[in-house]
């Protein structure tokens, strides 16, 4: 089920409703059959698929708590090998195949395999990674193992985060669902401003730049190098506000019911280094890479400087792959694992404090590397991708004004929108919480974002860009 | 609580009936650009002859050369990017107020072939959305257009910019009759199609579509004819795609005039805008032979 569709306008209601009346005891009930509703209204057959990952963690976790030694070891790695053969299948196992023929072709070999004809179920690398983050601090003794099998499931497929995330811990969520939740007007009105503010930032940014975007990026041949460059700077406010978008949706419909989810961005494009930049972008992902990959390698308390940055360069190569079964993915994870590499050798990962020019340059500087990874992110091939740059270095010819060109005028008007609010918020209510948390405030942004999707919001049929993960 | 949500509730709704009415206002006062032209065309042309169709009919047809030959005030209605779904409504949307004489629809060779952009472009009806005809089609296309029966403000998503720059500073088409000429010309590439597809992805929806526009003129004694514009192309294999459209117009008695392949035009560079459009000059010649045909017949 999309955010965006009447399915899910009708939907919601249902569930607050049925969430509060419903006595407390069988809430997990109510919320575990919502979960699975919601995921059903994809393809319904691949919630098997969940309940099978769902049944290895569950039993996994218990057995890693009353087992000890070599027992406990074993049964960590039959979960993490089961849960990720399962992701394997579905989302790298053509990806693999691919590259192995192209290698028998390149070696003339007279070889080749069949490539499964497979839809990847949305979702698969959330849920996957939340999973596996539950028998990881359960072994590491962080998290007692859950033993109701119904709240355990719950925590997997929790319906607001269950496609896109936030990846939640199991510190975190799992007593949430334990707790008598009772309905409080503030949680309603702070999750409702989260809520209509993430469709805000979807419908009339991210939907809206798409278009453009997508007319440059699907055929570049076509396009100059100045028409590039302001695809590429539209895609940067894209990307940002269609997941931090999907996000806030996320955490504002939990919130309404009484449920607390991380913040997963924090107004990334203000960061003045890329190390700052990856504290704020997708922090559950980037959060849990650290925890489980960068720290698993020796981080950096590795024997060597060099090691250190090494683990750090090869942590990014792994979270650009989990983005997608593509080559781009991974360049673009290596090009952000290099980024940090050269920061930390010259500055540290740490920003330390500068005078508001210096800072103001870091952060158009950071901008300007981060959207230009972006570029491999986006591309369909590295062919595309390198082609592109080539016409941005060139930045020769005219840019492209479509047919209509209100087009460009509200590519324009939505990142100014969004660039204004991302700094009234950074600047003024950062540190004054008291003025942004008032009822009468929070019902203005409503008001205001409400028509301001009613007028600009893009209507005709988009899709959250991460789902494709 | 209960009475300051209520009160919210009702303001939202207060502002989305006092923005919407200023909205409407302001829309019909647009005398230019593609909204401009449709909401002339549905509120308060009254010509004679219509011309419906793409970019190609709009850029085309020129109303001027037709009242100078047949005697008869034209409006050339066509609209870039539209199908024959939306031809099919705006003709609705104007046989509701005033009937023609004579309706030229001017299609593309791939009129008939399904492309989901076809229905999303039925977006820009959305100011319609009061009319029944227009109701039934778009909720047809998209549940989600229902959400217009609470909100009427949705009707004037993404036209604010036009509304200001059409209404508020008053940029108007240079004339009120429809027609828009390509001037000048843009590149020189002949597109040679070698593309041979045998497979065609027929969309029934809307050869129902064209198969009810020939009912509505023939009920009303309307008198249509069918016409595809010069292409600066020539084709290497058969277009199987304008082959079942030439069976289907024909199958449906309807007068068909293919100028796609017309070597008066197509070989004459000075007629070209681009592949698919012939500049003012062309325009003017072509109208001139179609305004022909309509008083003398082949």
């Amino acid at each position: 089920m999309l955010f965006n569709s009447i399915s899910f306008i009708v939907f919601l209601p249902i569930v607050l409703i049925g969430f509060f009346t419903i006595p407390h005891r069988y809430r997990w009930i109510f919320s575990l059959t919502a979960s699975i509703v919601f995921y059903m209204f994809f393809i319904p057959i691949y919630v098997l698929i969940l309940l099978l990952t769902i049944i290895v963690d569950f039993y996994a976790g218990i057995k890693i708590e009353e087992t000890n030694g070599k027992s406990k070891v074993f049964f960590l790695w039959a979960s993490v090998i089961i849960t990720c053969l399962i992701l394997f299948c579905f989302k790298y196992y053509n990806f693999f195949i691919a590259n192995v023929n192209d290698l028998a072709v390149f070696m003339g070999w007279n070889y080749s395999i069949t490539m499964l004809e497979i839809i990847l179920p949305i979702g698969l690398s959330f849920h996957t990674f939340q999973s596996l983050s539950y028998v990881i601090e359960v072994y590491r003794g962080n998290q007692r193992a859950e033993r109701h099998f119904g709240i355990y499931a719950l925590y997997v497929m929790y319906w607001p985060q269950l496609v896109a995330g936030p990846i939640e811990r199991p510190q975190n969520l799992l007593h949430q669902f334990k707790k008598k939740q009772i309905f409080r007007y503030t949680n309603f009105y702070r999750g409702l401003r989260l809520v209509v503010l993430g469709f805000f930032m979807k419908l009339v940014v991210a939907d809206r730049l798409a278009i453009y975007v997508n007319a440059v990026y699907g055929n570049p041949d076509f396009h100059s190098g100045k028409s590039i460059a302001l695809a590429a700077l539209f895609f940067s406010f894209q990307i940002y506000c269609d997941f931090a978008g999907y996000s806030s949706i996320a955490l504002g419909v939990s919130r309404m019911m009484g449920i607390t989810l991380m913040t997963n961005f924090r107004r990334p494009y203000f960061s003045s280094s890329v190390g700052e930049f990856w504290r704020r972008w997708h922090i559950s992902l980037s959060t849990w890479f650290k925890d489980y990959v960068y720290i698993a390698l020796g981080g950096n308390r590795a024997k060597s400087k060099i090691r250190s940055l090494m683990n750090l360069f090869i942590t990014f190569l792994i979270s650009g792959f989990w983005h997608g079964a593509n080559w781009t993915f991974i360049i673009w994870g290596g090009l952000n694992g290099l980024y940090l590499m050269v920061e930390n050798l010259f500055n540290g990962s740490r920003s330390r404090s500068m005078n508001k020019s210096l800072r103001m340059l870091k952060i158009l500087l950071v901008f300007c590397l981060i959207s230009f990874s972006w570029i491999f992110f986006r591309s369909d091939s590295l062919s595309n991708a390198f082609f592109m740059i080539y016409k941005l270095f060139l930045f020769n010819g005219s840019i492209f004004v479509p047919a209509d060109p209100e087009i460009l005028v509200y590519c324009f008007l939505s990142i100014s929108l969004i660039v204004f609010w991302e700094g009234f918020y950074e600047l003024i209510f950062k540190n004054r919480s008291y003025l942004f948390n008032r009822k009468i405030f929070s019902y203005c942004i409503i008001f205001i974002a409400f028509f301001f999707i009613l007028l600009f919001g893009v209507f005709d049929g988009g899709q959250f860009i991460y789902f494709q993960f | 609580m209960l009475i300051f949500s209520i009160s919210f509730i009702l303001t939202v709704y207060m502002v989305d009936a006092a923005l919407s009415a200023l909205l409407e206002q302001a829309y019909s006062r647009m005398k230019g650009g593609e909204r401009g032209r449709a909401d002339f065309a549905i509120r308060k042309s009254k010509a004679d002859l219509y011309i419906f169709g793409s970019s190609r009919a709009l850029g085309h047809y020129d109303p001027k050369i037709f009242y100078s030959v047949l005697k008869k005030k034209s409006y050339n209605a066509g609209r870039p990017a539209q199908s024959i779904l939306y031809h099919l409504s705006l003709f609705k949307l104007i046989l509701a107020r005033h009937t023609p004489d004579i309706v030229i629809l001017d299609l593309n060779e791939t009129e008939l072939i399904y492309d989901y952009k076809k229905y999303e472009l039925m977006s820009s009806l959305l100011p319609y959305y009061s009319e029944p005809t227009v109701k039934e089609t778009l909720t047809k296309i998209d549940s989600r257009y229902k959400f217009n029966n609470y909100f009427s403000v949705l009707k004037y998503n993404s036209s604010i910019g036009a509304i200001i720059y059409r209404s508020v500073f008053s940029k108007n088409d240079e004339s009120m009759d429809g027609f828009i000429p390509y001037k000048g010309f843009r590149n020189s590439s002949e597109i040679v199609n070698d593309n041979c597809n045998d497979s065609l992805n027929i969309d029934p929806k809307l050869v129902q579509s064209l198969m009810e526009f020939q009912k509505l003129c023939k009920e009303k004694g309307i008198r249509l004819v069918i016409a595809i514009s010069p292409r600066f192309a020539t084709y290497k294999c058969k277009q199987i795609d304008l082959l079942y459209l030439q069976e289907e117009v024909q199958r449906l008695g309807i007068e068909f005039l293919d100028y796609s392949s017309n070597r008066r035009f197509i070989e004459n560079k000075a007629f070209m805008y681009d592949v698919a459009h012939l500049n003012e000059t062309g325009a003017k010649e072509y109208s001139h032979e179609i305004a022909s045909y309509l008083i003398h017949g082949k």
